[in-house]
């Protein structure tokens, strides 16, 4: 049973105007306007290219377990940053910040995640300077 | 009476003197004035690693002053004449997107303090996948690895290595297309995602113009250029002295050959395919031209000339440079491998209706 009580908190945020761009743009999947803050554990990770993923089990506001999926970049990309396929591990208890998935599914990208022992993995800023 | 009349004489002087002397480099400082702050992203953490310029134009004058962001995030004008000014710090590709704010006012004798907040470019902060600053990242962690041009034996420029595009922060350039392709290219931004990056279709008909790292390894009749995050991963340039094939099956990367003036590795190719949009629409007759120099160990300069009379209004030419980078390799990217094209319905682009 998951101890950790998850939570799951839209944030609207201001409308970006979009330009579509034929790059396999993460703006095309996912809705910068519908921030989510999701806790839960990790179920699987998928080293894939072109994207990673990792799915974490959550448990909504229903009390019922559901099912997410957050994307991340290329692992090509996220080995040269000093990752490995078990930087995430199954059974990791993380919270992931992200924007929903346009299509309506349980699917987010990760662009912020935080690991149970307080690490803090993000792009740019101190996702790049764990890695210099 | 006289002494004190007398001291005082020459007292008041003095006293304007040291007056002047003392306040003439305070009036000095407020000549001018100072703009400082820090770049951050939407999350609201300081960006650090991004060491690009930013400017400040003078709306009066134009004149430009520009400076270094630090690699943590900061960066700082001093002594600019008052006015008011367009503060710009182009990025590249895809994590943020350029800064530019118009009529930002410097005053005299002050320090104006103003963070930058940048906006997500397309990849919406999503972690390990922004090919600009991973080109920059890797670039900046090779360190200095200038010194002379390697040669071949015969002594031709030997371009083998890894290497990075550096990274365009300007805006892309218009196309020069006739208008059947700018409709086309039109409608292909409008479906986004639906480019053939989606379905791990190749995104270039010239790979050399891609932000990807690639591998050039190169002998005296063959040069293999292996890139890195496309489909299918390599190209072959002729160098054997073969001539363009008369019966060619049109192809993504074409027919390439290469020959040498001078120190310039000159490599043309032409049976090219009509699928590829990357580098904008084009058709069967296209002939693409690249020109390579490495002027020294750790540049490479590429020089890209494109002419397609049926598409293009005019023949295009485009200017690329490349950084050696050292300790890396091409991976392996299977981009079938994770890649789920039934979450794009519509169908790409198949080359002229």
């Amino acid at each position: 049973m998951n101890k950790l009580s998850a939570s799951c908190a839209l944030v609207l945020l201001a409308f970006f105007p979009l330009n579509a761009i034929s790059h396999h743009s993460f703006i095309s999947q996912f809705d910068p306007a519908q921030e989510v803050v999701m806790q839960g554990t990790v179920a699987r990770v998928r080293w894939t290219n072109p994207h990673a993923f990792f799915d974490v089990t959550v448990i909504n506001e229903a009390g019922v377990e559901e099912l997410w999926a957050f994307e991340l970049g290329s692992p090509n990309t996220l080995i040269r940053y000093g990752w490995f396929r078990d930087t995430i591990k199954i059974g990791d208890e993380v919270s992931v910040d992200g924007y929903l998935a346009r299509s309506g599914a349980n699917l987010a990208n990760a662009k912020i995640v935080t690991l149970a022992d307080g690490t803090v993995i993000q792009a740019g800023s101190s996702y790049l300077e764990q890695t210099r | 009476m006289t002494h004190k009349t007398a001291s005082r004489k020459f007292l008041i002087p003095l006293l304007t003197i040291c007056q002047i002397l003392l306040v003439a480099p305070s009036l000095a400082q407020i000549t001018t004035g100072a703009i400082t702050g820090n770049l951050l992203d939407p999350n609201g953490s300081v960006i650090t690693g991004l060491s690009s310029s930013i400017t400040l134009t003078s709306v009066e004058s134009g004149v430009v002053y520009d400076t270094n962001v630090t690699l943590q995030g900061q960066y700082s004008f001093a002594n600019i004449p008052p006015g008011v000014y367009n503060l710009n710090f182009p990025v590249s590709c895809c994590m943020y997107r350029t800064y530019a704010e118009e009529n930002v006012e410097i005053l005299a004798g002050s320090s104006l303090s103003r963070d930058l907040e940048l906006e997500w470019h397309i990849n919406l902060g999503t972690i390990g996948d922004d090919p600009g600053m991973l080109a920059e990242d890797m670039i900046s962690q090779s360190g200095d690895l200038s010194g002379p041009t390697p040669r071949m034996p015969d002594g031709k420029p030997d371009f083998s290595g890894v290497w990075y595009n550096v990274p365009d922060r300007e805006p892309a350039r218009p196309d020069p297309l006739q208008p059947w392709a700018a409709e086309i290219q039109q409608q292909l931004r409008e479906l986004g995602q639906q480019g053939p990056a989606s379905y791990c279709l190749p995104q270039s008909a010239v790979i050399s113009t891609l932000i990807f790292p690639y591998k050039f390894v190169q002998t005296d009749d063959l040069l293999v250029q292996m890139i890195e995050f496309v489909t299918p991963g390599f190209r072959q340039i002729f160098l054997d002295g073969r001539t363009q094939p008369e019966i060619w099956n049109p192809s993504w990367y074409g027919f390439s050959t290469g020959h040498w003036e001078g120190d310039t590795l000159v490599v043309e190719s032409t049976g090219f395919n009509e699928i590829t949009p990357g580098f904008g629409v084009h058709t069967e007759a296209l002939k693409v031209t690249e020109r390579y120099t490495r002027p020294q160990n750790d540049i490479l300069l590429i020089e890209v000339i494109a002419e397609d009379p049926e598409a293009f209004t005019e023949i295009w030419t485009r200017n690329y440079e490349a950084r050696l980078v050292e300790g890396q390799e091409i991976l392996e990217f299977v981009c079938a491998e994770g890649n789920d094209t039934s979450l794009f319905a519509q169908p790409v682009w198949r080359g002229r209706p």
